[in-house]
Parts: structure tokens; sequence; C-alpha cells
């Protein structure tokens, strides 16, 4: 039964939801969605186990002074004190939500900055990744390189610049054949998710049970 | 002003239950043939009748090489799925890498170390590695704290990810499943600490970023067909082969789509008006 | 060993220099170099609303994107909004990402300021709500309950006027929808269970490979492609930006890189000759 009961439930959602994403009716929707947030309720309370599997390895760093330990004092320092400040007075508690002007704080000063730069970290990497990996090894390889110069050039002034028509190049590289070869690939990614999704459909799928 | 109103109400649904747009009636079709497919291949596979066999592909072997070698040089292998939820396919054909590669840590006595970003998806992970370690029978030499749950968000599980494999320097980098704009940044860490790097992702749009900077990688659906073949399953192997068969339904008809688009354009041949029902 | 292996083998922080350095110059030196508009990708959005638009239309604006996006995508939003704030356009704005929210309704407040646009008559900010594509849908039947009837600082919708025209997001309702997106969530929201509303899209540079084929298809009718996009906006509205000022140093950095490239593989044949001889 321990198997079972998750199966069944996993198996009737799965169709519940297939219904829903082919049918028309509001009470489904409004079905599914306290459905959804009751899946959220319960993803918050399991980041609560997440926090304590982090702070576990943390301390562990910290008791056996592995290098860079000084780094797991300050994520723990990070990680509990912007949650208890999330869950008391002065945090959401408060009432004023994600208006606090020290959440605010939080997120203009200290997360969008930090996500900018690790995304902007791509344009370094992309440049040693393209300077290794471009190289006129074979034919395929050739071709592979000559289109992504029309394309890196066609998407700035300086192509445009060289050669009036760089622009209208690059569009027609980046709607055809790109466009194509995405397609291909799209399809068969899409089948190999719906035949995976089948298999919870069909009550097949058991992994996400664990192994026992 | 009733005009007005016929205008602002929805469309009634296609027979009385399904929406009014083209792809909710095909893919409710699309979904009854792929389901009886899929029901039918892993049934003759239980069965042990014979159906298409898979071939395996090359990026698999590479997980071989590349525990082999971190094992040689006494470093720990590193696998990772980024966006993985219990209830994401590509979840669970990382799994099946997550067995294979786990099995052989343990049979060559070579730590594994396992990030995750999603909760639930450590305690499985964790069963799972628990489990090879117990096969192999080395119960003692499984780490707890090497499978470890880093943050929920994007990047900041990518910061935490790069620190590790700077500290920890692990010989083989396995970055499998679904991965998003920090595939990059993960593959050039990898080549940073010179570890081979075997990826897989069903994001095409990360396909480009895996190709350029790893050593293997597994294209979009090889990495479900690669679970298959690592698994052995007669479950998963029956979906690949309905998977495949539907593949080839779909590519015949797009050229009867695409030779009546030709030569009867405008919506007026029968394929278009029978897709579109 | 040749200067050209030790070129090929040189430590990636020194590419890294000279791209920052060649991203940096640019911006406190700008060359201004012409801007040409795509007529695939650029013109339709900028047409559908000088031209196509009726006067008053009410769009929704989904800021589907990260910090990480913002670069490229905050340009784009604000140059959008003041185009539709000059044709006279309502706007809600909605985000399928939570941070989406906050940095949306930041860029569009201080454009707002700018243009004179009153917060609640002439545009909203409505947030983001827990509960992905299930309250995406619930918001075709009842906008006001799906949101929870209050704007993104918590102000009840029967403060905010045109709140009062948007009681479901249906068409009729809405006349359009622009989406800036960066991953998922995003177009597919829209593609799949707004069809019946027009849609155009903005998008970050490396998700552009992947929603061409939608452009192609016609299931978004305009596609604005990063930080060349926001520029090619900027100078079809006759108000040159951050877009157009960054994108000389996008040009440098972009040839720094096919130098790099070219470079690389000259070094590259001399080496595989000089070991054919």
């Amino acid at each position: 039964m321990r198997r079972e009961i998750p199966m069944v439930l996993a198996t009737v959602a799965a169709i519940y939801t297939f219904v829903w994403q082919v049918s028309h009716h509001a009470w489904e929707t409004r079905w599914l969605t306290h459905t959804d947030l009751w899946r959220t309720f319960m993803m918050q309370v399991a980041v609560l186990l997440g926090a304590l599997n982090l702070s576990r390895l943390q301390i562990s760093n910290i008791r056996r002074r592995r290098e860079h330990w000084p780094y797991s004092v300050l994520c723990l320092v990070v990680l509990w004190s912007y949650m208890i400040f999330g869950m008391t007075a002065y945090g959401l508690f408060a009432g004023r939500g994600n208006r606090h002007p020290i959440y605010l704080w939080f997120h203009d000063g200290v997360m969008v900055p930090a996500e900018s730069t690790m995304f902007s970290l791509l344009a370094f990497f992309i440049a040693s990744a393209a300077f290794r990996a471009f190289k006129i090894r074979s034919r395929e390889a050739t071709v592979l390189m000559v289109f992504a110069f029309i394309v890196m050039l066609a998407r700035v002034p300086v192509g445009q610049a060289m050669w009036a028509r760089m622009p209208a190049l690059g569009t027609w590289v980046m709607a055809w054949p790109t466009a194509a070869a995405m397609r291909g690939m799209a399809i068969g990614i899409f089948l190999g998710v719906f035949a995976a999704t089948l298999r919870v459909f069909l009550g097949l799928e058991r992994r996400y049970l664990g192994t026992s | 002003m009733l005009m007005l109103l016929a205008a602002a109400a929805p469309a009634p649904p296609k027979w009385g239950f399904v929406r009014p747009v083209d792809h909710a009636v095909s893919g409710l079709f699309v979904t009854l043939i792929m389901l009886l497919l899929t029901w039918t291949m892993i049934s003759r596979a239980r069965a042990g009748l014979p159906i298409p066999a898979i071939r395996k592909i090359a990026g698999l072997d590479a997980i071989d090489e590349a525990v082999g070698r971190a094992t040689e040089m006494g470093r720990p292998v590193h696998i990772s799925d980024f966006a993985s939820d219990l209830g994401s396919p590509t979840t669970w054909a990382f799994w099946a890498y997550l067995a294979y590669t786990a099995k052989i840590c343990a049979q060559y006595d070579t730590r594994i170390v396992n990030c995750n970003r999603d909760v639930l998806v450590v305690s499985v992970n964790e069963e799972i590695i628990q489990h090879a370690y117990l096969e192999a029978g080395r119960p003692d030499a499984f780490n707890r704290d090497d499978i470890r749950f880093y943050s929920p968000r994007q990047f900041a599980w990518a910061a935490a990810v790069c620190g590790m494999m700077v500290r920890e320097r692990p010989a083989a980098n396995l970055l499998i499943g679904a991965f998003a704009a920090e595939s990059l940044v993960l593959a050039e860490t990898g080549n940073l600490i010179k570890s081979i790097q075997v990826a897989g992702t069903d994001n095409v749009l990360q396909l480009p970023f895996f190709m350029v900077a790893c050593d293997y990688t597994l294209i979009g659906e090889e990495v479900f067909a690669g679970a298959a073949y690592l698994s052995r399953e007669p479950v998963i192997m029956g979906t690949v082969v309905a998977q495949d068969v539907m593949k080839v339904a779909v590519y015949i008809l797009f050229v009867l789509g695409i030779l009546g688009a030709t030569f009867r354009p405008g919506g007026r041949n029968p394929l278009d008006v029978w897709l579109r029902f | 060993m040749s200067f050209w292996e030790r070129f090929e083998g040189m430590d990636p922080r020194y590419m890294y220099v000279f791209l920052a350095l060649a991203l940096l110059i640019p911006v406190f030196r700008p060359v201004g170099m012409p801007i040409a508009i795509d007529h695939a990708f650029t013109q339709p959005m900028f047409d559908w609303i000088e031209r196509e638009l009726r006067p008053d239309s009410l769009l929704i604006l989904d800021t589907a994107y990260s910090p990480g996006a913002a670069a490229e995508l905050d340009p784009q939003l604000a140059a959008i909004f003041r185009h539709l704030m000059r044709r006279g356009h309502k706007v809600v704005l909605i985000s399928q990402w939570e941070l989406g929210a906050r940095l949306g309704t930041t860029v569009v407040r201080r454009v707002a300021d700018a243009v004179g646009a009153e917060y609640g008559v002439d545009w909203v900010s409505v947030g983001w709500r827990e509960g992905g594509l299930p309250w995406m849908r619930s918001l075709q039947d009842d906008f006001w309950a799906g949101m929870g009837g209050v704007d993104i600082d918590g102000v009840p919708f029967e403060r905010l006027p045109l709140m009062q025209r948007l009681r479901a997001f249906r068409p009729g309702q809405v006349d359009g929808i622009i989406c800036f997106v960066t991953g998922s969530p995003g177009a597919p929201t829209y593609i799949t269970w707004f069809p019946e509303i027009r849609l155009h899209l903005g998008a970050t540079a490396v998700m552009v490979p992947g929603l061409t084929p939608q452009l192609v298809a016609g299931q978004t009718r305009s596609l604005l492609t990063g930080l060349r996009g926001a520029a090619e906006y900027e100078v079809l509205i006759g108000e040159p930006g951050r877009a157009v000022k960054l994108m000389d140093a996008q040009s440098l950095g972009h040839l720094i890189i096919m130098a790099l490239i070219i470079l690389s593989n000259i070094g590259y044949a001399i080496r595989t000759r000089q070991g054919a001889t």
C-alpha cells in the first residue's frame, strides 16, 4: 500500500491534468489552482528541510575547518538572518510583504546585482568556449564557423557597416535554416518528454517513489 | 449590444468538451494514439516479444571513461541536473544516469557528489546513491554530505556548484537533465579545472553551449534514449520505441503536409482540412 | 613552444580582460554606428502599435524575466511602454516570474513618470502570483479573483479605474499581449492557452533561435531580439536611449570574439601543417 496509494494518486492527477489541458471548463481550472496552492505550501515546508540540509553541510565545514570555511559562516548568517527577517515582525508578518523597505533593499541591492553578475559571466565564458571549440577541423566545422560569423556580424551595427545586406543575411539564417533545425530537434524532444509522461499516465513510472 | 456580448463571450467548446483550438483537438488524438503505441510496446517488451533494439549512444561510454579517470586520479565525480523536480520527465531520465554512475562509483570506490535545487529530489537522489553503495557491498562508503541542496534560485545554485567544483576539483563532470542559462557557466568552470565533461539536455537553446564546452553531449531526445539504454527496463525501452514509431508517423505527415501546401495551397487541400478538424 | 602554440594554450583570463575592455571602452566613448531595422523581427511590433491597434486599446505586458536578463529586456520594455503611452493605449503589467514583477514595475514607473502616465488610469501593475499555468488560465475566467483583487502593492482593484475594463483575460477585453521572455514559463503559455489574442515577444538574444520557429509559423507576430531589438525599437520611436548607446560595445565585443577565433585557427592551421611535415 505504501507504493500503491501514491501511484494511484499520481495517475489520477495525470488524468485530471490531461482532461484540463484539452477541455474548457472554469471549475476544472479552479480546482487545479487550489491543488497547486497545496503543492506550493508543501514546497515551502520542504524548503525548510533544504535549509537544514544546507546548514548541516556548512556546520560540518566549519567544525572540520575545511578550506574556505569562513564562507560557510557567511552562508549560515545570510541564510538564517534573511529567513528570520522574513518571518518576524520586521518582515512579512508586519503585513507589508514585499513592500517593506528592507526587503526591497535586499531585492534591489543584493539579489538583482548578484544575479545580473552571474548572467553576465556568460559573455566571458562564451568567448573562451568559442576560442577553444571553433576550429576548422572538418568541412562541417567550417560551415558552422562561417554561419556563426554571419550571425554575429548581422546582429551588430558593425556588420551593417561592412556590408549593407549583412543584417538581411543574418535574418535569413535565423528564420530558415536555424528554425528548421530547431523544429526537428524540438519534435524529437517533445516526443521523448511525451513518452516519459505517458509512463506516469499508465502508472508505469515508479522512480519518483524511490528505490526501496 | 447583443453583437458586442457575442464577441466577448468565449467560443463554445468543440464536441461539447474539447477547447475550440486546433491544437487541443489534434493533441487529444496524438495522445490517444501514443498511449496505445506505448502500451503495446511495453507489453511486448515485458512479454519478451521482439521490439526494435536501441543502439548505444557514444556519450554513454564516456561516462565509464570519465568515472575511470576520476578513480585513477583519486578525485570525485560530480553529477547534477539543474531543473530537477519530482514531476519532470528529465528528472526521471536523470535518475537512470545517477543510478548507473553511482553504481560504478561504488564499485570503484570513488566519491560521487550531487548538487540539487529541489529539496524533494535530494531525498530520492540520496536513496538512489545509497542503494547503489549497498548493492556494491560498501554501505559504509556512502557519504550523505555529498548529496547536497544548495538553492532553489538558478544563479545562486550555479554559483554554489561552481564554487564546489573549484574547491573539490571533480575529475568527471556529468551535467545531464534540464539546464538553462547556467549551462555554460558550469561547463566552462568544469573546463577550467580540466574535468572530463559529459553533458546532455533537452533544452535546445543550451545544446550549443554544451557542445562547445564539453567532451561529449547527449543531444535532446538522446537523454531519454540513453536513460532507457542504461536502465534496460522493459517499461522505458518500450516507451522509447513507441516514441520513435510516432516520430516516423509525424515525419510522414510532414511530407504529406508539405506536398499538400505546395500543390494545393491556402488550406484547400484535404489534409489541411482534416488536420484542423 | 612556438608563439602560436602558446597563443592556443592562452589562459582564458587574458581573453576575459580583452573582452572586458572591448565592452567598456565604447560605453565611455561611443562611435554611434547606424542601426538597421529588422523587417521580419522588429518592424511588425512597431507597425502593430502605430497603425493596427485601435486607440485606447488594452494590452497585457508580461515581464517573464529575472535580473540576469534585465540588461537586455529592460530597454525593450521601456521603449515599448513609451510608444504605447504616446499612442494613448492602456497597459496592465503582469509577470509569470516572481522577480520580473518588481523589475518590470520599476522600469515602467520610471518611464511613466517621464511621460506623465497616470497609475490606475493609463497603467496598472498587478504583479505575480504563485500557481503557474493553472493560475494563468484561471485569469481567463475571472481576472480579479485570480489576482486576489489587488495590485502589486496591495491596492484593491476597485480603486483602480483601468481594472474595471479587465474582468477576464479574454479577447474583447484584452487587445494584445507583449511578453518579455528569458526562459520557462514564457511564450508557450500564451501560444498554447491564449491563441485567440495577438502575441508579440521581446526576448534575450540567447532565446531567439528557439523562438524563431514560432515567428515563422505566425504564432507570434514579432520578436525583439535582445539589446539589438531594443536599440532598433528606440530608433523606430525616434528616442535613442541606453540600448542604442550599448550597441557599439556589443559590436566591439563580437569583433574581439571573432578575432580570437580567427587567430586560434591560424595557430591550429600552422600547428597541423607542421605536424604533417
